[in-house]
């Protein structure tokens, strides 16, 4: 039940305070849940290549859509992210998103890296229901990774990330 | 047994154990370049132990600073670690790496000072890390079912929750003789810690009555149950038991809960021998081979045989010390030890299996090759992980209690 209420909750918060802020108060609760667990960084590693071979939730969200379809509040979520990527300069550090939960696993993995001193490029992400391939250009081109470097890890795992180590 | 070879082993364990520490303190579960180039609280925990048995106190000491930074803000130890100290779990709640962590924290305690306990006992290092044993013992006890008052986990020693999900012998024991050493260290720096001895005695009746069957006059398994908080847990969408035999249900008696000799652990060992020695290879197997979960192929493995060959040297069974002792020194090649040993049969019906069934994932792909590149391949044998440093640090402590009884 849970699940649901959440991804329903989603919608509502939409329709609400509009999908700025909801998208906001996700990219929050994601750091929030990122500062409890801790720094860390999950899934598998190739070098400074970090990719999760297994989408997180996935069956939730399935469960979910099985009976709402894909509500038009989260396509608005993920048009206002991929928004703010666009005109941000720092366009590299948001999400290569294919679906809402990709807000959360994007900012709680990005957070709990960023603990540990290494900054989480997100290069690209698959599509678990499509099997779609989505990059962040920016993210590629900070990482200096082609389309052809990042679908070798795509072809293994839902997200993709390039790790840097954080300046201090 | 081949008694200088079971001596070369223990030199040439100690010394890989020394080589496959970082600087930064972690033990690698397995070399560079191996299977699990990581550190796993669990596996770094035994080798901590068996750096204590082999006087090496300095690099356990360094082994325990290493992971007592690494706790979770919410006083948990996670699944595993890289060197720098990050958390790289891929798998959720395994609670006895928690417990585990404050056992050998417990056991480099006592061990330190030697004979001059009370004037040399390293109580500066337990004030130093105290909040974290604080922050760990109350992690537990959040764990803790009121209702049955055992430990919740999802997984355990096997990492597989299909057995392991619910209430377990080896994550309820670790974590009760974890809170019992954070007791003992904690009197000894004068805190006041009589509310986690009375929660510890609480799990520990609980393993004993609960988690102990007088019909089988076994230890079981575990109690299935999916939420920690299933009020009442008989409710529980998993409630069940887990009753097939398991070499961990030894734990009470090898985390010192119980003593060796007690009848309720020599009746377990005993049911432990009959249904996991392997009558093809030798060797002890950790579980029944129709959970056909054995990455490599069912077979034995060498720190579970280590861990009952001292069992056995602890309750005088000389004989059954010797067959397991001398099995692990036979086994070993050029003195490095596997995690475990499967027939070339076996392993190509596992790999069979999970072709089949699509569960066949990449990273085992590696361990494949290594198996089948080994040079004991020819003799008909598949080397899974090799070498494995908690076979090692388990050997270690085996010969050590076997030499001074015996030799």
């Amino acid at each position: 039940m849970l699940p649901k209420a959440f991804l329903l909750g989603i919608v509502e918060m939409v329709n609400i305070i509009g999908s700025e802020k909801t998208l906001e108060w996700l990219e929050d609760i994601a750091r929030r849940l990122g500062d409890i667990e801790g720094g860390g960084i999950e899934g598998a590693r190739e070098d400074d290549i970090n990719y999760i071979p297994i989408s997180p939730c996935t069956t939730d969200l399935v469960e979910f859509m099985d009976m709402f379809g894909e509500p038009e509040e989260f396509k608005k979520i993920i048009e206002y992210s991929n928004h703010k990527r666009d005109i941000s300069d720092r366009g590299w550090e948001y999400p290569a998103l294919t679906n809402i939960l990709g807000v959360l696993h994007h900012w709680y993995s990005y957070r709990r890296a960023e603990i540990t001193g290494i900054k989480l490029l997100n290069v690209g992400s698959k599509s678990p229901f499509t099997d779609e391939y989505v990059y962040n250009e920016k993210a590629m081109e900070k990482a200096g990774m082609t389309k052809e470097e990042v679908d070798r890890y795509l072809e293994k795992g839902y997200y993709v990330y390039k790790m840097e180590k954080i300046d201090n | 047994m081949n008694l200088p070879k079971a001596h070369k082993l223990y030199e040439e364990s100690v010394k890989i154990l020394k080589q496959n520490q970082h600087p930064n303190g972690g033990f690698y579960a397995s070399p560079p370049g191996t299977r699990y180039p990581f550190i796993y609280p669990r596996d770094h925990s035994v080798a901590i132990m068996g750096a204590i048995s082999a006087g090496l106190m300095n690099q356990a000491k360094l082994g325990l600073e290493f992971i007592l930074n690494a706790q979770k803000p919410v006083g948990e130890f996670s699944q595993r670690y890289d060197v720098e100290g990050n958390d790289a779990s891929y798998k959720e709640l395994q609670i006895d790496g928690t417990g585990l962590v404050l056992y050998s924290l417990g056991k480099y305690f006592k061990s330190s000072g030697g004979s001059f306990f009370e004037e040399m006992a390293d109580r500066e290092f337990i004030e130093k890390h105290w909040s974290t044993v604080e922050k760990a013992v109350d992690f537990i006890l959040a764990n803790k079912n009121e209702e049955v008052d055992l430990v919740h986990t999802i997984n355990s020693i096997h990492e597989f929750p299909a057995y392991e999900h619910g209430f377990e012998i080896y994550a309820n024991s670790a974590c009760c003789a974890g809170i019992f050493a954070a007791v003992e260290m904690g009197e000894a720096i004068g805190k006041d810690v009589s509310g986690w001895h009375d929660e510890a005695e609480k799990i520990k009746e609980a393993i004993l009555t609960r988690l102990y069957s007088p019909r089988r006059r076994s230890f079981i398994k575990c109690i299935r149950v999916k939420d920690k908080s299933s009020k009442p847990i008989g409710y529980d969408s998993f409630a069940s038991n887990v009753i097939d035999v398991d070499v961990v249900e030894h734990a009470p008696a090898y985390f010192g809960l119980i003593d060796e000799n007690d009848i309720k652990n020599i009746s377990t060992v005993k049911r432990i021998h009959e249904n996991l020695w392997d009558k093809e290879i030798g060797g002890m197997n950790r579980y029944p081979e129709l959970w056909n979960r054995n990455n490599g192929g069912y077979g034995p493995w060498c720190h579970f045989t280590c861990q009952m060959a001292s069992h056995y040297v602890d309750v005088d069974n000389h004989d059954r010390a010797e067959l397991y002792l001398s099995w692990i020194v036979d086994i070993a090649h050029n003195y490095h030890l596997p995690e475990h040993v499967s027939t070339i049969e076996r392993f190509e019906m596992w790999l069979e299996d999970y072709t089949n069934a699509s569960i066949l994932r990449d990273s085992k792909l590696e361990m494949i090759k290594q198996a089948r590149e080994h040079p004991k391949w020819k003799d008909g044998l598949a080397y899974i992980t090799f070498p494995l440093i908690w076979a090692h640090a388990e050997y270690i402590r085996a010969y050590s209690n076997y030499s001074s009884k015996y030799l």
